[in-house]
């Protein structure tokens, strides 16, 4: 009778280690070609064009642009050092309101932000998040003056106008898609009326907006040179104008300086994206993009993203 | 179901000091526990935050269906893993391998419980709602099933490495060192991913990849990939070297055993009664993030409560030698309770802000405490409560006991898993980030307030609740030492008689 083979454990174990880590690892890089968007040139220009056409929210659409590309900055960190800073004053004494939770603090803070929303939607019409120089600047400038006017005091901080302006642009994309009925803990009180937005009443209640990649042209090697050229050209004037702003100001000047990274662009690609609302096309838009080591951004300094504010 | 009879249990025919482990077996049992420890160990709060926050991320969901499909599938999955445990109880008992009966299980179990982990992280791409919550059940539910079926039999393991008590003793204490240490190392691995991340893809690259989630995913690949080789280890140099003597016990019985004595059935209640205390841990979570900045900083935040909890079985200790374990019981509730009530006050009184960070640090030891008391002083009572049956009924029913004590164990924490999604995803008012590139959105100054609340006050509620039911318990004082009197004599009296059995016999065959 022939023998029965013995479970040889120390060689399972062996072989399990092995194949396990190669599938575990296949998984791995399944997951992140699937979920992340920057190895994908399209799933950038998507993300970054969706991110604008449902909400009209070009402020978070940044994130996939050259202005999020500083390995050392979060886009955050930029609107920090290159924007906010010179208006920040957390030295001043603030209002005797200020803290407290109360009644009379809601009120202003709801007064500051009401304001600042109409004069967000102003900038949005007439500058526009393309040229987010004039955008941030503007709108930062005229934060301080609101707040001096309605909480009587001088104090500024970058916690306060991020909150102001995320507010703002969250209150604006609910103008767009309409907000749902919010009810009181008592479950009858109704804090916030259900409010119909402006796509509901272009598109109908159960609009649906999509994004597609419609062309993708890949640039020769001249034309991304020329291209990467004309590009450096734009970002070195960007840079310079953030130098005058900056006044020796090291962290505001390095936040500007940053933004120089033509020399590490590798590719350069032309996307055509369509907008589609059920089966009609809303709008084209050309949205370029750039490679820098493994990751895609949008140049946004050569997009005109005026097609993609549905509303406007 | 089979209770494992652990150290302490004397085996026929065997030399109670001889050394039957090599120190490597001693080692490598550590290692397999931490290996385990190491994926589990993390995986169910950061799974809820996955499934919350970042699986269906931009696809449209209603954030309020979301929250109580959520809560569901963990209050779902805590009854899985309850009967799970039950059933792979018996599985083990019928397993006979020449491996053994547990080794089989952790060994072969480690494939697919890695596999079935990292495709928890693995979201399908779908508008669907529908097909969303069934996605989360099945994959959290087959988790559960499978991290049960690998984590029961690789904790009981260390009562059949050698059948010298002492031996036993000192491989399960290391162990079980080495598995705290392994739950731990999960998060650390949390905490050094995305730091490498952040080195690789720079800081918004980084962020972008956070609110997309994937920072778990690769967490995930690397704890599994650790389980694997650690078990291995394990599975590789590791024998059973007892006899797996098994006590098999019904369920009906072991239930019918705890409301027929009054004692048992309040320790046991007290589970039952004090299940929403286990909910700060789910939001330590989203304190971390909203108040230290980053969800891996759940270990930092958790830190001085775990020293807290050594500090505090040590103190029960000191405790028991002065008070009895129902004053003790009551005194360390009440001393919890207050602990939270404080937190919660100065917390309140600071603000959510960055000034919140340390004291919200140091009380957070004060606060951990009282778990010493919830480790150690239970186990005391249910030892008790066996002895009052023993001198009742003249046998001793360990097994029916703890398995009673362990049904209500698993239910109030399958109940602990449906509230405390609920509290965090709905109650509070949690915001879901809708941005792909926004990890967690900014939550209001009402939700940061309730997630205090949910850390402290709501769990201070069921600290309270807790020590009712001890209030009736009345195996102390003068009963107790009545009843450790009277079993101490009827020992004594069975061991003269055993000695006196092999005299006779010896006697007999002489004649």
């Amino acid at each position: 009778m022939a023998k029965k083979k013995e479970f040889k454990v120390g060689l399972y174990a062996v072989i399990v280690s092995i194949v396990l880590a190669v599938v575990l690892g296949a998984i791995t890089v399944f997951a992140f070609r699937t979920r992340y968007t920057a190895y994908s040139p399209e799933k950038v220009a998507v993300q970054f064009a969706d991110t604008i056409v449902q909400t009209g929210d070009g402020y978070n659409a940044y994130k996939n642009t050259l202005l999020a590309q500083n390995p050392k900055l979060k886009y955050g960190d930029f609107i920090r050092n290159a924007y906010m800073r010179p208006y920040v004053n957390e030295d001043a004494p603030q209002a005797e309101f200020v803290g407290t939770g109360s009644a009379e603090e809601q009120e202003k803070i709801d007064t500051v932000y009401n304001l600042m929303y109409e004069y967000y939607v102003g900038l949005l019409e007439h500058v526009g998040w393309d040229d987010y120089d004039t955008f941030f600047t503007s709108y930062f400038e005229k934060l301080v003056e609101v707040r001096h006017q309605i909480y009587g005091d001088d104090f500024m901080n970058t916690d306060y106008m991020f909150s102001a302006l995320e507010a703002n642009a969250a209150t604006y994309g609910e103008s767009l898609t309409g907000a749902e009925e919010q009810i009181a803990d008592d479950g009858k009180t109704v804090l916030r009326k259900a409010t119909q937005g402006l796509y509901q009443q272009m598109y109908g209640a159960d609009y649906r907006l999509t994004v597609t990649v419609a062309a993708k042209e890949e640039l020769s090697v001249d034309n991304a040179e020329d291209y990467i050229s004309a590009l450096e050209e734009r970002l070195t004037d960007a840079v310079e104008k953030g130098t005058v702003k900056a006044a020796g100001d090291t962290a505001m000047l390095s936040a500007f300086e940053g933004l120089s990274c033509a020399g590490e662009v590798n590719a350069v690609e032309l996307l055509t994206v369509t907008i589609s609302a059920g089966d009609s096309i809303s709008a084209t838009v050309e949205i370029p993009v750039v490679r820098i080591g493994n990751s895609w951004y949008v140049d946004n300094t050569n997009t005109d993203t005026a097609g993609l504010y549905l509303a406007k | 179901m089979a209770i494992h009879k652990t150290a302490g249990t004397p085996v026929p025919g065997v030399t109670p000091r001889k050394k039957y482990m090599k120190p490597s077996e001693v080692v490598t049992f550590g290692i397999g526990l931490f290996g385990v420890a190491l994926l589990t160990g993390w995986m169910p709060d950061y799974t809820m935050t996955f499934f919350a926050d970042f699986a269906f991320k931009g696809r449209g969901f209603d954030p309020s269906r979301l929250a109580v499909a959520v809560s569901t599938v963990f209050g779902v999955a805590g009854f899985v893993g309850a009967i799970c445990e039950l059933i792979i109880g018996i599985l083990v008992d019928r397993t006979r391998t020449r491996l053994g009966k547990v080794k089989p299980w952790v060994g072969f179990g480690a494939v697919p419980l890695a596999i079935v982990a990292m495709l928890v992280f693995v979201a399908p791409n779908t508008n669907s709602f529908t097909v969303a919550t069934i996605w989360m059940f099945v994959i959290y539910s087959l988790y559960t099933a499978v991290s049960c079926a690998v984590e029961s039999p690789a904790n009981c393991f260390g009562a059949l490495c050698s059948p010298n008590p002492g031996e036993r003793s000192s491989a399960i204490s290391i162990a079980s060192f080495l598995r705290s240490v392994g739950q731990s190392g999960g998060q650390v691995i949390i905490i050094v991913v995305p730091l490498i991340m952040k080195l690789l893809m720079g800081q918004q690259q980084y962020k972008n990849a956070e609110g997309q989630g994937l920072d778990l995913i690769i967490s995930t690949a690397i704890c599994a990939i650790g389980m694997v080789i650690f078990v291995m280890i394990f599975f590789a140099n590791n024998k059973e070297r007892v006899p797996y003597t098994t006590e098999k016990v019904s369920l009906l019985e072991s239930m019918k055993l705890v409301f027929t004595n009054k004692n048992l059935l309040m320790v046991s209640l007290t589970k039952l009664f004090g299940f929403g205390r286990g909910v700060y841990g789910t939001v330590s979570l989203y304190i971390a993030v909203y108040l230290l900045g980053s969800k891996g900083l759940k270990l930092a935040l958790m830190l001085p409560m775990g020293i807290g909890t050594a500090v505090g079985t040590l103190l029960v200790n000191f405790a028991l030698k002065k008070f009895s374990t129902k004053k003790t019981y009551i005194l360390f509730c009440v001393y919890g309770a207050s602990a939270l009530t404080l937190l919660f006050l100065v917390s309140k009184g600071v603000g959510f802000n960055s000034h919140l960070i340390i004291p919200f640090l140091i009380l957070n030891f004060f606060c951990g405490i009282q778990h010493g008391n919830t480790n150690v002083t239970p186990n005391i009572m249910i030892a008790d409560c066996i002895d009052e049956m023993e001198y009742k009924r003249g046998t001793r029913q360990e097994g029916l006991a703890y398995a009673g004590y362990g049904l209500f164990s698993k239910i109030a924490s399958a109940l602990t898993k449906w509230l405390a999604p609920t509290l965090v995803y709905s109650w509070s008012g949690y915001q879901f980030s809708t941005s792909q590139n926004i990890a967690y959105a900014t939550q209001t100054d009402a939700t940061l307030n309730r997630f205090l609340a949910i850390y402290t006050i709501i769990p201070a509620i069921f600290v309270v609740l807790q020590f009712v039911p001890i209030l009736f318990y009345d195996m102390v004082g003068a009963k107790k030492e009545k009843i450790t009197a009277a079993l101490a004599e009827r020992r004594a009296e069975d061991a003269a008689e055993a000695e006196e059995l092999p005299a006779d016999e010896a006697r007999s065959e002489e004649e």
